[in-house]
Order: structure tokens, then sequence, then C-alpha cells
């Protein structure tokens, strides 16, 4: 694993949601990191904080305590118009879950996709063209889609599109939350694929997802989240063969494999049980 | 009445040649799927949607949509062919002998009566019961499907209870007449991966220890293969790939089933399970 | 949006009728051939060469005194359409944007004017601020700016949650970059058909206002007052009543189909059908291109 400052530093940050007699805990403690070059999963169930997580990178959250270093950069006290301008740069970008909603219903997908860099204004109508079709090839979208709105093409062309506008921007840290989860086997495939290619020098990739599988598919390292902490991190495949915390031994014998080798059910309601017994 | 129950047939079901068409747009949505689902056997349907395994289900309980009609083939349940049903047929047959459960419990239950209450219309309806003996069966139930404090449950409203409890509750209802069969569709889709195996664990369970015969409707091939012995892949409205499971993920005749197992090797558990063993307990 | 809805056939119609009227409130009183108080011929005569509309009970010409009424109806109820939209639309986009305190305080103004009768308080502020068209405007006005608080508060919360503005915000858009290029094209549609109904409200409000003689007296010529003046003698001329009704049956009718065609192109649905209708045409399109060109080869298609 290379010294380098790592794209995204997160220490001990605490995340509390609700009004002041009913605060709840949300993210207790975690410590994150990113390298370029690397793909880093994030797994967790509903509920475990981990999308909180991403949030609070962006700045879409509010965090009470810790710190969030991204591109060496402290983001953590940034003010509304810091977001801002630190946004339009382009270091960091999003993907979300479901295309569907993150793309405006009344723009062209190419409008869409050029988002980014009309905002920063700065380039040519035709400059901005050249680029959203460069990008359009590199995730395969067809040109002639750019014109149609995302009702009319597929799932799997509307996740390509979300992917092409957070990468138009040549952003340095690419977040993406379950960005396969809503499409079918095919483009499933396609999706990942296109993702593990994206690994380079310049750029880091936190992966952020319940489904184990993809997660160990196309990841390096990854953190388990439980309840808002994170439980065991290290080498994804290290967690797949000897998960060592009990949440990680039940998130891996729990999942559902063709080989049918998951944990059988009695090992797992005393595991399910151990980790009642810790938590409370 | 139908009297189904007496019969000691091995088919719990049989499917032959069914199509089925939509009314408005016209589409063929079911183009000739045949299948035999054995008593105590379970059978898996893998599927994406517009494959048509919802469908397929739907005309086995006898509740396809009001634009969609059944144009050829038959049902048949232990036997008896389901066109022959009528209204008070299917009344008779389902939840006494055919119960189903589906993807999001909460919407199947009533928002403003109490868990327990519902489970005990189900039994007090479908098997006579008193109101006396039907909340004791209901807290069996509730035991049965393994809720950590029935009598707590049993109080309680659908807000109150997760997703995995809810569709706890919803496969106690559906077992609470007694059903041979049961079919589950897409009932662990929406859940936790580990409230999916407990779910999935209970379905077993109920097989082995009822006897019931289990249909399990997945778009998830690893979810199949976990607890199913035969297994069907479907594809627009056609059956892909049919047999005993360990043969279709041995060796997979269609392109469809060899995409789906060779997305499991390369971005699943497989992958690691192929060069070693999993060491967990 | 307004290219799409003028496509359909309840958009061009509405376009005619609500050009025909807002002409004649514009250029009415000018056009009329006689002046609308003065009586010119005999009463309640039907219609002829130099009275196209007959005359009234009075012997007034209908047709002038129709023109020259129009004016008031149509802008007393424009008056109406622009008072609402101002009153409510903006607090119920601010509403969104200003913080808790002045959600509620909004919030509840409009539930207590939403609770208020309609054509009652109309007639009680009228009683309070003056026997004047401008008065109960003014009151019809604020009576139905719920309609716009309401419409302008979902567009822009829905706006506002959405993914996609969430989106755009990542990328480093600033409020007016929302506004301009999410908002606007969300909160328009359904701002036009609050609009067009508001505007068929008030043509009907006016009307029954002056039906009823308040707000203005006779002799003015007003479209209500030709009707209430002339509805009694309906049996020996019934022309004189029923062209105040025909007219401001029109008038609503351009309004609501107005409406109608925006409501119809914009959404989810609004796609669909507009997709639909330019896959049929390019259908026909190709039908006829290949009938010419079969024509033009086989000479005689039968």
């Amino acid at each position: 694993m290379p010294e380098t400052t790592p794209l995204l530093n997160v220490e001990n940050i605490q995340v509390k949601f609700g009004k002041r007699r009913e605060r709840k805990q949300v993210i207790d403690s975690v410590d994150l990191q990113v390298h370029a070059g690397e793909i880093v999963g994030l797994i967790g169930e509903s509920g475990s904080g981990k999308t909180t997580i991403a949030r609070a990178v962006l700045g879409l959250a509010h965090v009470a305590g810790g710190q969030i270093r991204v591109a060496g950069e402290e983001v953590t006290d940034f003010s509304g118009s810091q977001w801002r301008d630190f946004r339009r740069r382009g270091v960091v970008q999003y993907v979300f879950q479901d295309p569907l909603r993150s793309l405006d219903p009344d723009v062209v997908i190419g409008d869409s996709i050029s988002e980014p860099l009309r905002i920063r204004s700065g380039l040519s109508k035709d400059e901005i063209k050249a680029a959203v079709c460069a990008q359009a090839a590199e995730v395969r979208l067809d040109e002639g889609l750019l014109d149609r709105f995302p009702a009319e093409i597929s799932g799997g062309q509307r996740q390509r599109a979300a992917i092409a506008r957070a990468l138009i921007s040549q952003p340095k840290l690419i977040i993406l939350d379950e960005p396969v989860s809503a499409l079918d086997a095919a483009t499933r495939v396609q999706v990942l694929e296109m993702l593990l290619s994206l690994r380079s020098d310049s750029v880091g990739l936190l992966y952020i997802s319940h489904d184990i599988g993809s997660v160990i598919g196309i990841t390096d390292r990854t953190y388990v989240l439980y309840r808002g902490k994170v439980v065991e991190h290290g080498a994804t495949r290290m967690l797949a063969t000897t998960p060592k915390h009990l949440y990680t031994r039940l998130l891996i014998g729990s999942t559902p494999t063709l080989s049918g080798k998951a944990l059988d059910g009695v090992q797992r309601r005393e595991l399910r049980d151990e980790l009642e017994a810790l938590s409370v | 009445m139908v009297d189904l129950v007496a019969a000691e047939d091995e088919i719990a079901v049989q499917v032959h040649d069914l199509r089925i068409r939509g009314t408005f747009p016209e589409a063929d949505l079911v183009r000739g799927v045949s299948f035999t689902l054995r008593r105590g056997g379970t059978l898996g349907i893998v599927g994406e949607s517009g494959s048509g395994k919802t469908l397929t289900c739907a005309a086995v309980l006898g509740i396809l949509p009001t634009q969609v009609e059944l144009s050829s083939g038959t049902v048949e349940i232990f036997g008896a062919n389901t066109a022959s049903f009528g209204k008070q047929g299917w009344v008779d047959v389902r939840g006494n002998v055919i119960s189903a459960v589906f993807q999001d419990p909460g919407s199947y239950l009533n928002p403003s009566i109490r868990l327990g209450k519902q489970i005990n219309e189900v039994l007090r309806v479908k098997n006579g019961l008193s109101r006396k003996q039907a909340k004791e069966e209901t807290l069996r139930l509730l035991r049965a499907v393994h809720l950590r404090d029935p009598e707590l449950v049993y109080d309680q409203y659908v807000h109150e209870l997760s997703g995995g409890m809810l569709q706890r509750v919803v496969i106690a209802a559906a077992i609470a007449p007694g059903p041979k069969i049961l079919i589950a569709d897409e009932a662990t889709t929406a859940l936790d991966v580990t409230v999916q195996a407990e779910v999935l664990d209970l379905l077993t369970e109920l097989k082995e220890r009822d006897g019931l015969s289990l249909v399990v409707v997945s778009h998830d091939l690893a979810v199949v293969a976990q607890i199913c012995d035969e297994v069907l892949v479907m594809r627009s409205g056609e059956i892909v790939e049919y047999g005993p499971t360990a043969e279709v993920l041995h060796s997979p005749q269609d392109e469809y089933t060899k995409l789906l197992i060779s997305e499991h090797e390369r971005y699943g558990l497989d992958r690691i399970f192929e060069s070693q063993e999993l060491e967990v307990a | 949006m307004l290219r799409n809805a003028v496509r359909l056939p309840s958009g061009r119609i509405a376009v005619v009728l609500l050009g025909i009227i807002f002409f004649l409130a514009i250029f009415g009183p000018l056009l009329s051939p006689d002046s609308p108080n003065t009586t010119v011929a005999a009463q309640l005569e039907g219609p002829s060469a130099s009275h196209l509309l007959g005359t009234d009970y009075v012997g007034r010409d209908v047709l002038s005194r129709m023109l020259s009424g129009s004016t008031l109806s149509v802008l007393g109820a424009l008056m109406v359409v622009v008072i609402a939209f101002v009153v409510g639309a903006i607090p119920g986009l601010l509403s969104v944007y200003l913080g808790r305190g002045f959600e509620w305080v909004s919030l509840r103004v409009v539930d207590t004017l939403i609770a208020l009768p309609f054509l009652v308080f109309a007639v009680a502020m009228t009683a309070l601020l003056g026997n004047g068209v401008i008065q109960s405007m003014f009151a019809v006005g604020i009576l139905l700016s719920p309609v716009f608080f309401r419409v302008a508060r979902s567009s822009a919360l829905s706006v506002a949650q959405s993914q996609y503005v969430e989106a755009a915000t990542l990328s480093g858009a600033s409020t007016a970059w929302v506004m301009r290029k999410h908002f606007l094209a969300k909160v328009l549609p359904p701002i036009s058909i609050a609009l067009s109904t508001t505007m068929a409200t008030g043509l009907v409000v006016i009307a029954s206002l002056t039906f009823l003689g308040i707000g203005v007296q006779p002799p003015a010529a007003t479209w209500g007052g030709i009707l209430a003046a002339d509805l009694q003698y309906i049996a020996i001329q019934p022309l004189a009543p029923i062209v105040p009704v025909v007219v401001i049956l029109a008038a609503v009718l351009g309004c609501n189909l107005f409406a109608d065609a925006v409501r119809d192109v914009s959404g989810e649905a609004g796609r669909q059908l507009l997709s639909a209708r330019a896959a049929r045409k390019a259908a026909r399109v190709t039908l006829a291109s290949r009938a010419r060109i079969g024509l033009r080869k086989g000479g005689e298609l039968g």
C-alpha cells in the first residue's frame, strides 16, 4: 500500500441525528481512508450508517466531531460557500443508487451529463459537447441517446449516464452508493466491469453497498459498518475468508452462495445471539 | 367444495404449457411454461422483472390481474384442474391448500389492526376456531416463526416492527390455515442479508417440519440455490433452464443461466470459495 | 411547454377562444357601433343589420353593451389572477426556503383563507371596502391565493428534496442555478394551470357579482349586468340575456381547455402522450411517402 497522502481521510467522526433531547448517535468514532488507485468497499446493512458517512464526506450531513480531509484539504468545518467553491473544482463526485431519481426527468441526458461543467462555466459550447461525447464513449453510452429523456432509455443506460456525469469533471475521489442494485444481471456485470476499469493512479473509489457479492468482486479493502461503528476492516479477501468480528462472520455466513457453503441456521442463530448480547 | 387434502398424490402443483396474454396492451407475457412441484419438494424460480415469474405464480394462485388472461394451458393442484374451481372453489383452496407470501410484508397487513387479531381472523374464518382457540394458535404460530416475544408482537401494529419481523408475521398468517403448498415470491428481496438468511432458514424448517411444498421465487440464483432442490430459470416469459439445482449449476445449458452463474463466480462470495474453504465458525 | 400545449386540439381551441376574448377586452369599447348607454332603437328587438345582436329592454344595442363591458369583465378577472398569484405564489416559494417560522405562519394563514366561505366573504369585503369592482376583485384575489401558495410550495418542495438537485448541488450549483435550470420547468405547468383556472373563476365571480348588482351600478354595461337586466324578458326576446351567457361560457371554456392542454402535455403522462403522437405522425408520414412512391412507380393505385 503506497504511503501517499490519502485521497480521503476520515478520522474519528461522530454524526448525531435528531433534536436536542432525542439525539441519536448515528456514526460513532469512524476512521476510514481511501488512497489513489484503490477501490475501497464499505459494507453494512440498512440503518448501519453507510450512506450517512458518504453524506458527511460530501458535506451533506453535519459532523459533530472528528475530521474529514479530502485530497489533503480539511472540509469538516466548511461553510456553505466554501463547499460550493470546493465542489466546483470537481475533486469529489457521487453516483446515486437510483438514476431515475438522480437525473432530472425534464432534462435530456446530454445536458444532465454536462451540468457539472456548465455550472463551473468557462468552457465553450463546443468544448462541452466534445467532453460529453468523449465521456459517453468512455462509459459506452450511445451518442444518439444524448438527446433523450431519462424515461426513454433503459436502467443500465441511465446509470451509465449518471456515471458519465460523475466522471466528466475528472474527479479524484468517486463515491458510489449501491450503483448496481437497481440493475438487471447483464447490466450489473457491465457496470461492475466499467468500475474496475476506472482504477488508475489518480483516482480512488469508495464503493458503498449492502451486497457483499459485488463488494468482494471489485474492492481491494473493505470496512464493515455495524450500528454506526466500523467493526472490522482490512483486505477484502481476508475479510471474506477469515472474518474476525462476530458481525462480519454473521454477514459472510448469511450471504447466499451457489455452492451453498454459508453457515447453517443454528450457527447463525448463535452468532446473532452473541451479537445481541454484546450490543446490550 | 373442492376436496384436495385427502389425495395422496405425489404431485402438488402441475403446470402444463401455461400461456398468459395481456389484453391491454396486447402482449404474450408467459409463453408455454411447464413444471412440476412434487409434494414436499422445493422449486426455485429465477427471473428478473418482466420474465413472467410473478404472473406464473399468480396463475397458480388464481389471482391474475384483470388486464391479463390465461389464454391456454392448465394448472393442476393435487391433480385438480384449477379451471374448474370457480369462485367458491378458489376460496376453499386458498389458505387451506395453497398460500403465498410476497415482497413487501407491510403492505399485506392492515396498519390499523393489531397483528395478533389479523392472524386470529384467518384462523376463525378458515379453520372455524373459536376466539380463545384462535388466540392460542396465533401465539403458537408466532413462536413457530421464531419471533422473540410472541405475546408482545400479538399486540403490536405494523409500523412497530422491522421488515424481517413483519415477514415472519406474514408467513405465520400464511401457514395458519395449514396449507400444503407455500409460494414465496421475492419474499426476501427487500430484507437485509442476515435477515434474509433467517427467513430462508424458517422456510426450510417449515418444509421439514410440516411437509410443506415450497416454491421460492427470486431474481438471485444464489437464494434459490440455497434451499431449492430444483431450479427453473425464466426469461421473457419462457423457461430457459429447468432441472435439479446441482445439475443446473454444474452444467447450465442456457446463456442467461451461464451469465447468472458467472456473475456470482466473478463478483460474489463464490469467487472465494473457488480457491479455499470458508472458515467462519 | 406552450408550444406543446398548442399542438393538442384542446390547446388550439383554447388559444382561439382566449384570443377572441382578450381582443374584445382591449378593443371592444372602440369597436362598438353604438354608444352602450343610449337608446338607439325599439326595445327587445331581434338581430338586424344595424343591431347584430338585437336590443335590450331599454332599447340599447346589445352588441355595443357587450363590447364595452368586456374590458371590465376581462380585466377584472385578470386582476384577480395577478393578485392571487402575487399573494400566493411568492410566499409559497419562500415558505420552502425561509425557515420554519415563516413556513408555519404562512401555512396557518393559508388554512384560514381556505376555511372562509367564498362568495359570502367576497360580498362582505365589498361591503367593507366599498362598492367598487376593484375592491371586490382584490378580495377575491386574496381568497383565491391559496391555490398558488400550494402549487408554488409543493413544486418548490419536491424540487428542493429531489436527488437531481442534490446532484447539481454536489457539483457546486448555486440556488439561482437550481431555480433556473430545474425549478422553473417544474413549476411552470402547474402554475399555468392555476392561472387559467383562476382566470375562469375570476370571470365567473365578476359575472356573478355584477349579476347581483354588486360592485358596479347600472347603467354601466357588464356581462353579468346585461344578463340580470334582460333575464326577466327572456320570454319576449331570448337573445339579449343569452348572448352574455354564451360569451361567459366561451371565455371560461377557453381557460379550462387551456388548463387541460397544459396538464395533458406535462409530467410523465405528458411526455408519453407527446412521444406517442410523434410516433403516430412519423408512421403517417412514412405511409404517405410510401404511397406517393407507389403511385409514381405503379402509375395507378386503384
